[in-house]
């Protein structure tokens, strides 16, 4: 796909949003559900890899969609909708992530049999997940999750969402530069990690 | 384990990601030939996005947001489901009666009460234009017969005491199928409302039970009463939120 085509599509999406929140703010509830399927896939799958776990990304998911419907008046159209949902639903990670009070832990850590501490609690993946996942992919994840959030989300909104960095950087109300650090210190720990990960089996 | 920093972190991730133009593309591999350091990090980077990419999602559960009813699905449902009496005798301004009440009705509990003051300028508005032509002209029949006898205040009261009772005929009529039209809304929505009202009560007593867990999983010191006022303000959001819901 070319770049121009990419664009033109992005741009009648972006249009048809448009259309479907007027629709929604003058009262046909039907099209907000419009919305809410076109959006579903990108938001759970970031709410997915920002907190790790189906249940608590399908929870995130609702909120988010039920905050922006709550909101919808507020959205003004000098942004994408796309973007105005991304930031509502990174939000609701991030309170899901505070209140669940995700414990990080640092590289060299050691247990008190000397053995190195792994780095997320196997715990935190259900087992049906896990048996959904190959090993290479398992390692990805928890060294993802170990991550501190600020680095992950600007991991998984370029990595995943294939978002461009002045996107992250609109969505994030940040400098490029500062995406744009925070990604490459994300990305050197994820080595770091990887390695590890690898290193211990 | 600390490379030397040359300033071309941003440049590298530009190149890394094709974000680069082209001056700055030529420019930076220009910059890899000479800079050691910058090649490794580079190669490193590359080997993470392609380790990352192994976490593809395959399905999305579909998610289910309940949006509240509003006033425009409202009064399209009270439209499906109105008789076609109704439909076919009231005119622009019995429409605009219906619009008044099913507006003041939307979002909450759907109710046609008998002596509800809604119910009252809906019957009356629609039913009243109705009435003064056809007992005029079916009480018209009876007074002919014996036109010469009887005077015109006879007559006009004659006609009065029809009109009134093809009035009173007619509320009745109306009120029976309000009546109808009430019971089939409802039982429309009785069982939706019935799962949503156990869903919500099992979701407070999920929250709640989250709420004392993470206390006693804290073992915070707090007071009973400290943990009562809190679990009692996320009750009520909770309710306020279903609250919502139930109105569909």
């Amino acid at each position: 796909m070319t770049e121009s085509v990419r664009q033109g599509l992005e741009t009648e999406y972006e249009s048809s949003d448009n259309r479907l929140i007027a629709r929604t703010l003058a009262g046909e509830t039907e099209a907000f559900s419009v919305l809410v399927k076109r959006w579903e896939r990108p938001i759970y799958s970031l709410a997915l890899r920002m907190l790790g776990k189906d249940e608590d990304a399908r929870d995130a998911c609702q909120e988010a969609f039920i905050a922006a419907f709550r909101n919808l008046s507020k959205f003004r159209g000098d942004a994408k909708f796309s973007s105005w949902m991304y930031r509502i639903a990174l939000n609701a990670c991030h309170t899901r992530l505070r209140n669940a009070g995700i414990v990080k832990y640092s590289l060299d850590e050691t247990d008190e049999n000397g053995r190195q501490k792994d780095i997320v609690d196997k715990g935190a993946i259900s087992l049906s997940d896990q048996l959904q996942l190959d090993e290479r992919t398992q390692f990805v994840r928890r060294a993802l999750q170990a991550l501190p959030p600020e680095m992950r989300q600007v991991i998984v909104m370029k990595e995943y969402e294939e978002m461009t960095f002045i996107e992250i950087a609109e969505i994030l109300h940040l400098p490029i530069s500062t995406v744009k650090s925070r990604l490459y210190t994300g990305l050197q720990q994820m080595r770091l990690r990887l390695e590890h990960l690898r290193g211990a089996m | 384990m600390r490379e030397k920093d040359c300033g071309k972190k941003e440049l590298l991730l530009s190149y890394l990601y094709d974000e680069a133009n082209q001056h700055e593309r030529a420019d930076f591999a220009a910059h890899l030939s000479s800079c050691s350091s910058c090649d490794r990090e580079l190669q490193a980077f590359q080997g993470v996005r392609q380790e990352l990419s192994t976490w593809q999602i395959p399905f999305v559960p579909h998610i289910e947001v309940i949006t509240p009813r509003s006033a425009i699905d409202t009064l399209r449902e009270f439209f499906r489901l109105l008789p076609g009496w109704f439909k076919v005798t009231s005119g622009l301004a019995a429409a605009a009666a219906a619009a008044l009440v099913v507006f003041a009705i939307s979002g909450a509990q759907i109710k046609f009460g008998q002596d509800g003051f809604t119910a009252q300028v809906g019957v009356k508005e629609i039913v009243q234009p109705q009435i003064v032509k056809e007992p005029t002209t079916s009480t018209s029949v009876t007074p002919s017969l014996t036109a010469n006898t009887i005077s015109r205040a006879e007559a006009e009261k004659m006609i009065q005491v029809a009109v009134a009772q093809a009035q009173a005929q007619t509320q009745a009529q109306a009120r029976t199928q309000f009546a109808t039209l009430e019971a089939k809304l409802n039982s429309a929505h009785q069982a939706e409302l019935t799962a949503e009202l156990a869903n919500a009560t099992r979701r407070l007593q999920q929250q709640q039970q989250k709420n004392l867990n993470a206390v006693l999983a804290e073992g915070r010191r707090g007071t009973l009463t400290e943990w009562l006022f809190a679990s009692a303000d996320t009750g009520t959001e909770n309710q306020e939120q279903k609250g919502n819901e139930n109105n569909n």
